[in-house]
């Protein structure tokens, strides 16, 4: 259990919104890599989170143990996601995702515009390959590689064992490279 | 030629990478990794390999710019007051010292008997239909879950009465509900005119005046948080007054008989019955609509100066001109005129042939939408 977590949700619940940033500061990478892992498209995983956010700061009072706001908001996000692809598959497959402004490109050590152009391709590929994968696998893939949580951190979010965690790791990333083998040897 | 030690390295070298091992296990590895070429070019491999999969999530919406992003919303959704403050808890009973360890029976209890007795009195909100003319909508969704709903079934918003308060279901047997949980998070439906009205406010702030009276609107459950709002009018009135829609963003309603698509004006619409014939009136206080007929072929441009039109276009041999019926007046049981537009009245771009209704005065927005037959 989180004593920080505590206690910013606290301060919430007596009225200190800053508290609440706190947390969003603190979860909104992780709940981004929950909701991109299971929607594939980091702009409506953009959206998804903050109604789940919302969500959250109005439903505060319900969570039992402020302690738990991690797992809490993770099924706030997991919820608000599986119910939009759920709506959304019904009418059309999920858009691919679109790319972002390259505002964090100088820190992929990048030089010209054909670098740009390279890496881009490079991470469309890499991404495609990751949308691929079973959602467990994409799962557990995003919020190791996006979030750098442990298997334990993981085991908890997704309510697996961290052995579970481990080997679907050590079998979503054996699939990447085999699907990824050009790039990787690049 | 690998050897045990080598299949041990092997075995862990993700571990290794996420440091997950133990320190002795680490030592173990790196001391191997500097003895063993093949094993070091494995470990090398696989680091490149993390720092690929590392880099396809760098360029993502999250991070500090999220959390400033949200922080505004937030602002925003508490301004308009679209989301319930968690430090205001207004229908939380707290219970007497020994039985606080059962808290949540005594909410669950207390929620059930609040609904029993607001159904007991007669409060329950009944969408649409004007029963009770003090009654308040109040938006913010519901402090706590309502007993045997679903989560996504929970009520909308929270009403008053005088002293007494209630919550607001939307069921999918309720009219509006067949498309609330498409519609926009933190949308804001309200009452007004004493009750007559339920207005609808969307997130970009347009709004949505539903008229007392049998209504079924839908939103298509296609509705992306960001997308474009596409919505169905079957039956009823409503008036709207929609903000410039952004250049990806489309505002369109339809209804059984007719399409308006809207970029940014004022305008009113109702499903109705003239002569016994259904149609589709539009009258635009603001800006242009685009008004179509169910297959598309027939178009219009509507503006404040070609007052009401209905859909499907009236047919030539119908009444004469100069009997239009104001969109949201009384019934009079008039329709368009049949005998062609007087010049300037339809734009050359239309289609096909389309009457000269003539201008009407058009109710304010804010005025009370009443008098018309649904």
């Amino acid at each position: 259990m989180d004593k920080e977590d505590r206690q910013l949700v606290q301060r919430v619940l007596s009225g200190d919104i800053q508290a609440f940033n706190g947390l969003v500061k603190k979860y909104n990478r992780l709940a981004g890599a929950l909701s991109y892992a299971i929607c594939g498209d980091f702009q409506m995983a953009e959206d998804l989170v903050q109604e789940a956010f919302l969500k959250a700061y109005s439903s505060l009072r319900s969570l039992r143990d402020p302690g738990k706001f991690k797992v809490w908001l993770a099924g706030i996000v997991k919820s608000k996601t599986i119910d939009y692809v759920r709506q959304r598959k019904s009418f059309w497959s999920i858009p691919p995702d679109s790319t972002f402004g390259s505002a964090e490109s100088e820190s992929l050590g990048l030089n010209s515009a054909e670098d740009l152009v390279l890496k881009e391709e490079f991470r469309n590929k890499i991404l495609e390959a990751i949308r691929g994968l079973p959602e467990a696998d994409r799962l557990v893939i995003a919020l190791k590689h996006m979030e750098g949580l442990s298997y334990k951190e993981i085991a908890e979010i997704t309510g697996d064992s961290v052995n579970a965690i481990e080997s679907r790791l050590f079998r979503a990333r054996a699939t990447l490279r085999k699907k990824l083998d050009h790039l990787l040897k690049c | 030629m690998k050897n045990d030690q080598c299949r041990f390295v092997e075995e862990n070298l993700w571990p290794y990478l996420d440091r997950e091992l133990t320190a002795k296990k680490v030592a173990e590895i790196s001391l191997h990794l500097k003895s063993c070429s093949p094993c070091q070019k494995l470990h090398e491999a696989r680091a490149r390999e993390a720092a690929l999969y590392r880099s396809a999530f760098l360029n993502t919406p999250f991070g500090d710019g999220f959390a400033k992003k949200f922080q505004k919303r937030l602002e925003v959704e508490l301004e308009k007051r679209t989301l319930l403050d968690p430090s205001t808890d207004i229908f939380t009973f707290h219970p007497p010292g020994p039985f606080r360890r059962h808290a949540v029976l005594w909410t669950a209890s207390s929620c059930a008997a609040a609904l029993v007795v607001a159904v007991l009195l007669g409060l329950v909100w009944r969408p649409f239909a004007a029963q009770n003319s003090r009654t308040v909508l109040e938006n913010g969704p519901l402090p706590g879950p309502i007993a045997s709903l679903p989560a996504e079934e929970q009520g909308l918003g929270v009403f008053k009465d005088g002293s007494s308060a209630g919550v607001v279901i939307h069921r999918p047997d309720r009219e509006i509900d067949h498309g609330y949980k498409a519609i926009e998070a933190g949308s804001r439906f309200t009452r007004s005119n004493g009750g007559q009205e339920l207005c609808m406010e969307l997130l970009d702030g347009t709004r949505l005046v539903f008229a007392a009276g049998p209504l079924d609107f839908l939103v298509s459950p296609d509705l992306r948080p960001r997308g474009s709002f596409s919505g169905e009018l079957r039956r009823g009135k409503l008036a709207a007054h929609v903000v410039p829609q952004g250049e990806n963003r489309t505002f369109e309603i339809s209804t059984p008989h007719a399409r308006v698509k809207v970029v940014g004006t004022r305008f009113e619409l109702e499903v109705t019955e003239v002569d016994g014939q259904p149609v589709t009136r539009l009258a635009v206080r603001e800006g242009k609509v685009l008004f179509l007929d169910g297959s598309g072929d027939t178009e219009i441009l509507v503006t404040p100066e070609t007052g009401s039109v209905t859909m499907p276009l009236p047919s030539p041999l119908g009444p004469p001109e100069g009997t239009v019926p104001s969109p949201l007046g009384p019934p009079e049981g008039t329709v368009p005129s049949p005998l062609g537009p007087p010049k300037g009245t339809v734009p050359p771009d239309a289609k096909s042939p389309a009457p000269a209704p003539k201008p009407q005065p058009v109710p304010e927005l804010d005025s009370p939408v009443s008098g018309g037959k649904n």
